[in-house]
């Protein structure tokens, strides 16, 4: 074996090249690079050039890249935020399975396939695509808005159905419900456990550990992937999926205060993984199972989608969110996941359906999946054409948990002992101010003061949209990295004032031609200060005496704090 | 599948464990994760993950290729060409033919002289990333024979990769890697600006660039018999463009992360129990890194004119095995051409040798201390009668030591009232600028008494230092004089220490820099117009001191 072999491996090879390209073609084009992945699988697969199929190795980054994104999930989920909405999310999950199920029979059923048949199809398509919806939500920075909590929330319930579903077909006894009832009770009580144990730790012993190594980014790193794999490790034991155990570890990893650095660490990791993920979709199809009922794919896709709509916005709109909400929450959800290919496969293992019943199925996981990748992208826009019908839904009653916004705030990146007292002045002239820093020593001082505290590195892209530079008043920057200073220079506003700090002369005149109001030079203004000093010593001793007293003394008594 | 997630399981589980341990004793990342891969060794299969580490090794040097600055290299390099390839040379004969000599063969024996002549810039710029923050000469001097070293692993690894080492295949194989570096550095300047335009915004697209980079780098290179590593080194030089490579290196660095710890813990778990071949060919290995080789740099060094604190500092940050020959070695174990015993020599020895090189640079100056005592090399006394310039009998003069930002300043003010004053400085540019400005300075080492000596310690009444390294400031608080010490810390309990102790004063960044900020912060909220006035001031400042520094 070779070094070349793992990344020259031609498959390998043709799916990232490929991918790439379509990926800039879908940017050109203003398409969202999902498709273009997905395309990528269709037309490098069996379906129509027939260059690449499945290896060992892709298969391998495909399952982790489905670990990763729900591990992201889980930590992405702050508990405090889902509390508020777990009841009607629990409500509108249970009601909208039945439903979906209900509709996802009958549309089979009247399409003339056999009651096994209809059953099986009924069964899969019920899933939302959680990749899908949770990888375009999350590029277009909407994960935590309130829609996508609700959508998110009742995909992972969605996904423990799932979990138990295939727990049932793989167990390959469908008909006695004694066996299915126990299978269920199985399935339920591992995942309590798992789910408790996560949560214990985030109590218990997740901070302590995390505090001590947060400062070395490598074992942060490591220590969140570790977590992760151990919990899918021991997932996997109980007979539960690799996805349930690392969206669990994800969930006891987002109730620490860390959890924003962890993210960005892995969440370029995610995409690798899920970049290979959704390329390989496409190989798994078959051709010629693919067309066989094609006719019948597209009508239910269509009945399917529009029907999943409705369903969803009525079940939104009851439990009293405003219209828009609703909308959004429904407009998301309208697809077929590519889980029922998953299931789909295990039903034609176990005999259930035939291979083309699982061409038919793919047919409609391809077509809804593209056309809702449209639907999310362009949901704000669509929302605004169609708002004013909507006005017959709106009601005093209903309205939506508020989600605080950051303008004309302070932003200070970087803590340390010299802006320690000036964090003291602007805190109490500013109404909102957010602390970035990235050393965990100060991670627990911090989080009790009265402003907001973000543990992360500046360079990365999700703390500093959350900053929310260009609204913000005053930005203080005394981390004397280019790089950082660069980034924030480029995202501020015009408005904004910037202190920032350099280490030489041509960075500092850089800085400032770059739009810096002032930049702290170090070296200058300590020479400055001292020369100064060293001038009234020769004056008078005695003068420099008490001049420095004061100074002297506070030295002193910050050295006790 | 699930063989695969147990066996991550337990590398990562492990890794983690390792690295809790690692952290309390302070010891660097890849030793540990090496021991560890040891350790998680005995319980997996190593087959499951070597073709996940092989990505390793290209993640890896892809990352160090969008890392490297060729305009860096030619400023850098310069300091220290003479003393790096003496070095070279000497380390890298004697451990060949010491190899020969323990029964090796030739090719073993070259890979042999790899390991012991070169030092590492990852593992070693990371112990020295302070001083070279700090500007410190030795700092200098370390990051410049590690990046010489790395071009030289590169072409080692070129040449290597032939299955016949003639000069015919070693020209031929020189020649593409040239090519295609020279094509590599080529498109960096032309074609990569255009194409990463493209793909603004969207970080997936720079991931999948920055892969497909990879992968066509690498299909070439193996296709021109070229080695793979030349081949991602190239790949990421392509994308070394400022500011488009922090974006590449923020998405692709997790994923080398992520692969380069199952690269180097699968290169423990590749270890089997030593033999008492492979204990003695790692030990002498060790002995050429760890002692040879930092010992031929001193040499050298002091023969240029540095001072020995200097030479010795500089010794110590570059005694490692380099990681490069790691992937050099485990490119030879893949094509069966060096030997089990050797390459199992080649990693016991290097993690030995990383973790003695973390050792050593953590407490250089300790160990410095030891050495002069032994007087083994020094040769301070000689140099600084020739390398000083004061005026006979001066007195009740200002001492500084330190000529940088801060030391110039207070120079001028001083010139400024006529005040004489004396400038200790042990870095050679800066006495250069002292000799055009005929200012009084000793070119020595603080730590040597004989300069406050020359410097005429006892005669002074002020003493500013303007370096906030602990131990200059104790030194200087221990002379015998009656002069007052002005000191320099970086933080407030040291600064408090130090006035206990006698200094008379200890400027502390911290705390004059927050003065400042706060005054401006509240000028700035209070009054609009402040904004504009305090930019303008400072950026007219900023243009003069650079005007006078070209000047």
């Amino acid at each position: 074996m070779t070094p070349e072999s793992a990344i020259l491996s031609p498959s390998f090879a043709i799916i990232i090249v490929s991918a790439t390209v379509l990926a800039f073609i879908a940017k050109k084009t203003k398409q969202p690079p999902l498709i273009a992945y997905l395309f990528t699988g269709i037309i490098i697969g069996p379906v129509f050039l027939n260059l690449v199929s499945e290896t060992e190795l892709i298969a391998i980054l495909s399952e982790l890249g489905l670990g990763f994104l729900l591990f992201l999930i889980g930590i992405e989920m702050k508990l405090d935020d889902i509390r508020e909405i777990l009841k009607p999310v629990g409500r509108i999950a249970i009601l909208q399975t039945v439903l979906q199920t209900a509709l996802a029979f009958v549309i089979p059923y009247a399409l003339g396939f056999t009651f096994m048949e209809t059953l099986v199809i009924a069964l899969c398509t019920v899933f939302g695509a959680t990749p899908v919806i949770v990888k375009l939500l999350s590029e277009k920075d909407e994960l935590s808005t309130l829609p996508s909590k609700i959508d998110v929330g009742v995909l992972i319930l969605q996904d423990i159905y799932l979990i138990i579903i295939l727990a049932l077909f793989s167990s390959g006894n469908l008909t006695n419900p004694g066996q299915i009832g126990f299978t269920l009770a199985k399935v339920l009580v591992m995942i309590g456990v798992i789910t408790t144990v996560s949560l214990a730790s985030s109590k218990y012993i997740l901070p302590k550990v995390f505090k001590r190594i947060a400062d070395n980014e490598h074992a942060f790193f490591l220590y969140g992937i570790s977590w992760a794999f151990i919990f899918i490790t021991f997932s996997q034991s109980l007979g539960l999926s690799v996805e349930v155990g690392a969206f669990l570890a994800g969930l006891g990893l987002g109730q620490i205060p860390y959890n924003t650095e962890l993210k960005e660490r892995i969440r370029p990791l995610t995409d690798f993984f899920m970049i290979i993920f959704f390329s390989t979709i496409g190989l798994s199809l078959n051709a010629q199972n693919l067309l066989v009922y094609w006719q019948e794919a597209l009508l239910a896709s269509g009945v399917l989608m529009v029907g999943n709509f409705l369903i969803m916005f009525y079940l939104i709109d009851r439990e009293k969110f405003t219209p828009e909400t609703s909308f959004i929450g429904s407009l998301n959800m309208t697809q077929v996941s590519e889980f029922s290919l998953v299931v789909g496969g295990i039903a034609v293992t176990q005999g259930y359906i035939k291979g083309d019943i699982l061409g038919y199925l793919s047919m409609m996981a391809l077509v809804t999946m593209s056309l809702s990748t449209y639907l999310i992208n362009y949901n704000q826009e669509i929302y605004r054409k169609i708002e004013h019908l909507l006005e017959r839904f709106e009601d005093e009653d209903k309205q939506d948990v508020e989600i605080e916004s950051l303008e004309d705030h302070a932003v200070v990146i970087g803590y340390d002992e010299t802006v320690r007292p000036v964090v003291e002045v602007i805190n109490d002239r500013f109404d909102q101010l957010v602390v970035i820093d990235n050393d965990s020593s100060q991670t627990e001082e911090l989080s009790r003061k009265g402003f907001e505290y973000i543990y992360g590195d500046f360079r990365h892209g999700e703390i500093r949209k959350a900053s929310k530079l260009d609204k913000a008043k005053l930005v203080l920057c005394i981390v004397p990295d280019m790089n950082v200073n660069k980034r924030m220079l480029s995202d501020i506003g015009p408005e904004t004032t910037v202190f920032a700090k350099a280490t030489n002369f041509e960075d500092a005149a850089e800085l400032y031609d770059l739009g810096a109001d002032y930049v702290i030079l170090e070296n200058t203004i300590s020479g400055e200060k001292t020369a100064e000093y060293i001038k009234i010593f020769l004056e008078d001793k005695e003068v420099l005496d008490e001049e420095i007293k004061d100074e002297k003394e506070r030295i002193y008594w910050r050295s006790r704090e | 599948m699930s063989e695969l997630i147990t066996t991550l399981t337990v590398l990562f589980g492990v890794t983690s464990l390792a690295l809790a341990a690692a952290k309390k004793f302070n010891q660097p990342v890849i030793p540990t994760y090496i021991l560890a891969g040891i350790i998680a060794g005995l319980f997996i299969e190593e087959s499951q993950i070597l073709e996940l580490a092989q990505l390793g090794i290209a993640f890896l040097v892809f990352v160090f290729g969008l890392k490297f600055d060729p305009e860096r290299l030619k400023s850098v390099a310069k300091e220290s060409q003479a003393a790096t390839t003496m070095q070279v040379a000497v380390v890298g004969v004697s451990s060949y033919v010491t190899a020969v000599f323990l029964g090796f063969t030739s090719l073993d024996a070259i890979y042999f002289s790899i390991a012991a002549s070169l030092s590492s810039s990852l593992i070693g710029l990371d112990l020295i990333e302070r001083e070279v923050q700090l500007d410190l000469i030795h700092g200098r001097l370390a990051e410049s024979i590690h990046l010489i070293q790395d071009i030289i692993a590169l072409v080692m690894a070129t040449i290597l990769i032939n299955q016949v080492l003639t000069p015919a295949s070693i020209l031929t194989s020189l020649a593409y890697a040239s090519a295609i570096v020279i094509f590599a550095l080529v498109a960096r300047k032309w074609i990569y600006p255009f194409v990463i335009k493209q793909a603004e915004g969207s970080t997936e697209i720079v991931m999948l660039t920055g892969l497909t980079l990879l992968i066509s780098y690498a299909l070439v290179a193996e296709n021109l018999g070229v080695s793979i590593i030349v081949g991602s080194f190239a790949a990421g030089l392509t994308a070394a463009k400022f500011p488009y490579n922090s974006e590449m290196i923020d998405t692709l660095g997790p994923v080398k992360d992520f692969f380069s710890i199952i690269f180097f813990t699968a290169l423990g778990a590749l270890l089997n129990f030593p033999t008492i071949e492979v204990f003695m060919t790692s030990f002498v290995l060790v002995v050429f890194t760890n002692v040879i080789k930092p010992g031929v740099t001193v040499v050298p060094l002091l023969q240029q004119g540095y001072d020995s604190r200097t030479s010795y500092l500089t010794g110590f940050s570059i005694d490692q095995v380099s990681e490069f020959a790691l992937i050099i070695a485990i490119q030879g174990y893949t094509l069966g051409r060096i030997s089990n015993t050797m390459f199992e020599s080649i990693i016991l020895a290097t993690t030995a040798s990383m973790i003695i090189s973390a050792y050593t640079s953590r407490n250089k100056d300790l160990l410095y201390e030891k050495f002069s005592a032994l007087q083994v090399l020094d040769s301070t006394d000689r140099k600084i009668e020739e390398k000083r310039s004061i005026e006979d009998g001066i007195k009740d003069h200002i001492i500084v030591v330190g000529y940088d930002i801060q030391g110039k300043n207070i120079a001028e003010n001083l010139n400024e009232i006529d005040q004489s004053f004396v400038v200790i400085e042990n870095d050679p540019e800066r006495i250069l600028e002292l000799q055009k400005r005929e200012e009084n300075y000793i070119y020595g080492d603080v730590m040597h008494d004989e300069v406050w000596q020359k410097a005429r310690a006892d005669k002074a009444q002020l003493i500013v230092s303007t370096v906030p390294l602990i131990q200059i400031s104790r030194k200087i608080l221990d002379l015998e004089t009656e002069a007052e010490k002005m000191l320099r810390s970086e933080n407030i309990e040291e600064a408090a220490e130090l006035m206990d102790q006698g200094a008379y004063y200890v400027s502390v960044e911290d705390i004059l820099s927050s003065e400042v900020i706060t005054e401006h912060v509240i000028g700035v909220i209070k009054d609009p117009s402040y904004r504009d006035e305090l930019r303008r001031k400072n950026l007219l400042e900023v243009r003069r001191y650079i005007e006078e520094e070209e000047g």
